[in-house]
């Protein structure tokens, strides 16, 4: 089993200088961050590949950017590359099918020439449709007002007060809206809407309503990146994601306190 | 407690005819919509190239 694993390691080096290898994880470094990845899943991938290919990996992951030095201990031959952070939606889909390509790099079934075709076609795969992911956020969002006490009719104003504000976020999105724009923007509709228990006393759960209405909003994936990069040291990084998570939220209490304001609503 | 109502339908009311009025305008631009996995399968989706190894 060893000697196998040396023979592909040999025919892998044979055909990879560390200057291709290292661009190539660097920017597949760039592309799983942008997808969503912590920097646990990042340096583990990037990891295995470069052992597969007989190089040693030394990660630097920065919040705009990674570099990753490839050194080949046995000649002692070095690159070094250094990548920017792509922009992109975060997508599952596309962590799993990056986190197949790094097996498929490191068993062997492909070489880095077609796993740069493949990072492209994942790159280019459509994204679950909106209309898919409309019903799914509605419905888990007039779930969440069930879940903390809501009435049927304070879960009708939610799912509708998701509606009308995912559709607006939606829209921004596709415009190229500053994301804090539409995030304020979007919070604040939802909010207005999620006001009608209040404003047309029809339903008992008035606040539960109001309050479940913006939750579709929450930028849950990046705080759970940060705490995950908190408990394996890139310090850099938790306080990068947690910045842009804080930031995102303080957008959603600004869009929901201009509701409050606008609507006369005196919770607190 | 009027004026509120007034704000509620002024705002919502806006909102919905914007956002009905985007889908109408945009209903024949041509949109990707399409949903579809990754194949993962190594065969169909990662090689279809002759300079892939396999």
């Amino acid at each position: 089993m060893i000697s196998i694993a040396m023979m592909m390691t040999a025919k892998n080096k044979s055909h990879v200088c560390a200057a291709d290898a290292s661009r190539f994880l660097a920017n597949y470094s760039a592309y799983l961050w942008g997808y969503g990845a912590t920097c646990i899943r990042i340096t583990k991938n990037v990891n295995r590949m470069a052992e597969s290919l007989g190089y040693r990996a030394d990660i630097t992951i920065l919040p705009k950017h990674v570099a990753v030095a490839l050194t080949d201990e046995t000649s002692g031959e070095y690159a070094h590359y250094t990548c920017s952070i792509k922009s992109l939606p975060i997508s599952y889909l596309a962590n799993t099918g990056m986190s197949k390509l790094s097996w498929d790099v490191a068993e062997g079934k492909v070489d880095i020439a077609c796993a740069e075709k493949v990072m492209g076609r994942i790159f280019r795969t459509p994204l679950m449709s909106v209309w898919h992911v409309m019903c799914l956020v509605v419905l888990a969002n007039a779930a969440f007002c069930r879940l903390f006490g809501g009435d049927p009719i304070a879960m009708a104003i939610v799912g509708f007060a998701t509606l009308l504000g995912y559709s607006i976020k939606n829209i921004c999105l596709k415009h190229g809206v500053d994301v804090r724009a539409m995030v304020l923007l979007s919070s604040f509709v939802s909010a207005i809407v999620g006001s009608a228990g209040y404003v047309f006393g029809i339903t008992s759960t008035p606040e539960i309503a109001l309050g479940t209405s913006v939750l579709y909003l929450i930028p849950g994936i990046p705080y759970i990146n940060s705490v995950s990069d908190m408990i394996d040291g890139h310090y850099l990084c938790f306080f990068s994601r947690t910045m842009q998570a804080v930031v995102l939220t303080c957008c959603i209490a600004s869009g929901l306190t201009l509701a409050f304001m606008i609507m006369n609503i005196k919770i607190f | 407690m009027e004026i509120e109502m007034f704000f509620w339908i002024l705002i919502v009311g806006i909102s919905i005819i914007g956002v009905l009025g985007y889908f109408i305008y945009t209903v024949d631009k041509p949109h990707s919509k399409n949903f579809h996995y990754i194949d993962i399968d190594h065969d169909d989706i990662y090689c279809d190239d002759d300079d892939c190894e396999e």
